[in-house]
C-alpha cells in the first residue's frame, strides 16, 4: 500500500500547489482583517475535498483497471484511499489549529483547538459519506451529489429557524457529546470503509 | 514444463456479447498470440485473467496459482501493458519506480536503469511529454523491472511505428530466452506474431475458433486459387471458407497437402495469419 500512497502524494503535490496558494493569499487577508476564523475554516475543507481530485485524476489516467494488475488486493485500494482521507483532514485541522493559535492566541474556552476538532468531526462524516458515493457512482457524479446532500440539512436548518422554530432549544450536552463523539464517528467510517470495499470488490472495470 | 496460464471452459455475458468456453493454455518458455476480430473478445479474456472482471464460469491460473483466490501472489509475478498508457501524466520514470518498488519485492532498480537508458527514456521527463511509443515503452520498463515470469500485453504494440515494434519484438525474444518464462501477446499485427509466436489463439464471437502451433498452422493452411464456380467441384469435406472476387474465388484449405494430392490442378499459396483471420471472419461457410 506504500506504494499506492506514494502515488497519491504525488498527485496531490501537483494540485496541492494551486491549494498552498490560495491558502497564503487568504492568510494574508486574514492579517489585514485581522479575523482568522475563515482560513482556519478552509484549510480543513481543502484537506476533505482532496481525495476526490485524486479520484478523477485517477480516473483521466485510466490507472484503476491498471492498478488491479499490481500486486495489491481491492480491499487494499479502497484503504489506501481512507487513509489518504484521513491523513488529509488530520493536516487540515493541524494546520487551522496553528493558524488559530498564531493569529488568534489562545482562548479560555480553548475554541482555538475545539472549532479544528469539530471541523475534522465534520471531515470525517463528509468522508464517510462521500467515498462510498465515489466508488458506487465515479468521482465527477459524487461531487454534484455531495452538494445535495451537505445542501440539504442546511436548508431545512435555515427554512427551519426562518419559519420562527429554534434549533437547539435545549441545552447541549457537551461532555456527552465529547464522549460519544469518537466513537459514533468512528463506526460511521468503519461502516462506510465496509460499504466501499463491497462495491468496489464487484466492480467491473 | 509448467502451464504459466490456464484458462479452462471461461464464460463471461456482458448483454448482447459473451464469451463461451474459452480455453487457453500457456506453457513456460512460449509465446502466445490471441488475435480476433475487434469485439472477438480479446480484451475480455485478458481482463478475466488479471481480475478486472469477474467470470461467470471458468477456472483460470496463473503459475499454478488459482487467479481469485491468490491474485496478488500470481500478480507478483506478472507484468502487463495495456493497450493505453495507464500513467498520470505528471508523474515521472523516476516517480512510476517510486510508486511500483514498495508493491513488488523483486524490483530490480539497477534492471530498470537499464531499461529506461535503453528506451532512451529521460528519468525526470513528465508521461506528458512522452510520445505513443516512448509510453509504451515506459509502460514496457515498468512491467518488466521486477523481473516477472509472466508478460500480459493487450494491443501493447498497436500505433506504434515499425521500428519502435521491432525493438519491442527484439525485447520479448530476449525475455523468452529464459524457459521459465511466457508471453501472452493479444495483438491486431499478425505479422508480429508471425515473427515471435509459438502458438496462436483464434477468438471469434467469444468463442476460440482456431487453436495450435503458428509454424505448424502456417504450414497446414493455405489459400486456393479457384476458378468461377470451381468451388462446386470441391468435395464439402475438403471445403473452406470461400471468399468471392471479380474472376472468381479464394478458398482457405486447412490440410495443404491432401488438398493438393485431391486437387493437383488448383493452384495453392500459403496462407498467412491475416489470410485465416479474414477467412474465418468474412469468408463464406
Amino acid at each position: 500500500m506504500k506504494g499506492l500512497f506514494i502515488k497519491d502524494l504525488l498527485t496531490i503535490r501537483r494540485y496541492g500547489k494551486i491549494m498552498v496558494g490560495a491558502v497564503i493569499l487568504m492568510l494574508a487577508a486574514s492579517f489585514f482583517l485581522e479575523d482568522f476564523s475563515f482560513v482556519s475554516a478552509m484549510v480543513v475543507v481543502f484537506g476533505a475535498t482532496l481525495p476526490i481530485t485524486v479520484f478523477s485524476y485517477d480516473t483521466l489516467a485510466h490507472w484503476d483497471g491498471y492498478s488491479l494488475t499490481l500486486p495489491v488486493t481491492r480491499r487494499q485500494l479502497v484503504t489506501s484511499k481512507y487513509l489518504l482521507g484521513l491523513t488529509l483532514s488530520a493536516i487540515g485541522s493541524l494546520l487551522s489549529a496553528l493558524i488559530n493559535l498564531v493569529g488568534e492566541g489562545m482562548d479560555e474556552n480553548r475554541l482555538w483547538i475545539v472549532l479544528p476538532l469539530i471541523f475534522l468531526a465534520g471531515s470525517i462524516l463528509y468522508l464517510s459519506i462521500l467515498l462510498p458515493l465515489v466508488y458506487q457512482f465515479g468521482a465527477e457524479k459524487s461531487r454534484l451529489m455531495i452538494i445535495l446532500i451537505l445542501i440539504l440539512p442546511f436548508s431545512i436548518a435555515a427554512l427551519y429557524e426562518k419559519s420562527g422554530g429554534t434549533l437547539f432549544s435545549f441545552a447541549l450536552p457537551v461532555p456527552l457529546i465529547a464522549a460519544v463523539l469518537p466513537l459514533a464517528l468512528l463506526a460511521v467510517l468503519a461502516l462506510s470503509w465496509y460499504i466501499s470495499c463491497r462495491i468496489y470488490e464487484h466492480k467491473e472495470f | 514444463m509448467e502451464n504459466l496460464i490456464e484458462i479452462a471452459h471461461l464464460c463471461k455475458q456482458y448483454g448482447a456479447f459473451s464469451l463461451k468456453d474459452v480455453n487457453l493454455t500457456l506453457p513456460a518458455g512460449s509465446i502466445v498470440g490471441l488475435i480476433g476480430e475487434n469485439g472477438a473478445g480479446k480484451t475480455t479474456t485478458l481482463k478475466s485473467l488479471l481480475g478486472l472482471i469477474r467470470p461467470d464460469e471458468g477456472q483460470i491460473n496463473l503459475m499454478g496459482l488459482d487467479a481469485q483466490k491468490e491474485g496478488v501472489r500470481a500478480h507478483r509475478e506478472i507484468g502487463v501493458v495495456l493497450d493505453e498508457c495507464c500513467f498520470h501524466e505528471h508523474l515521472t520514470p523516476a516517480h512510476l519506480e517510486r510508486i511500483l518498488s514498495p508493491l513488488f519485492p523483486s524490483w530490480d532498480p539497477a534492471y530498470y536503469a537499464a531499461l529506461l537508458r535503453r528506451f532512451a527514456l529521460d528519468p525526470t521527463k513528465c508521461v506528458k511529454a512522452l510520445s505513443r511509443g516512448m509510453k509504451t515503452k515506459l509502460s514496457l520498463a515498468c512491467a518488466m523491472a521486477h523481473h516477472p515470469r509472466l508478460l500480459i500485453l493487450d494491443e501493447a504494440t498497436s500505433g506504434l511505428d515499425p521500428v519502435v515494434r521491432s525493438e519491442m519484438l527484439d525485447l520479448f525474444l530476449e525475455f523468452i530466452q529464459d524457459d521459465s518464462r511466457g508471453i501472452l501477446m493479444s495483438t491486431h499485427i499478425t505479422t508480429d506474431l508471425e515473427r515471435v509466436a509459438d502458438y496462436i489463439v483464434l477468438l471469434q464471437h467469444g468463442q476460440v475458433r482456431l487453436a495450435g502451433e503458428k509454424d505448424q498452422m502456417l504450414e497446414r493452411f493455405a489459400v486456393a486459387q479457384l476458378h468461377q464456380g470451381e468451388e462446386a467441384s470441391i468435395r464439402s469435406a475438403d471445403r473452406g471458407p470461400l471468399r468471392r472476387h471479380g474472376f472468381g474465388a479464394e478458398m482457405l484449405v486447412a490440410d495443404r497437402r491432401a488438398f493438393s494430392r485431391a486437387y493437383p490442378h488448383i493452384p495453392l499459396n500459403r496462407a498467412t495469419l491475416d489470410d485465416i483471420m479474414v477467412f474465418y471472419g468474412k469468408g463464406e461457410m
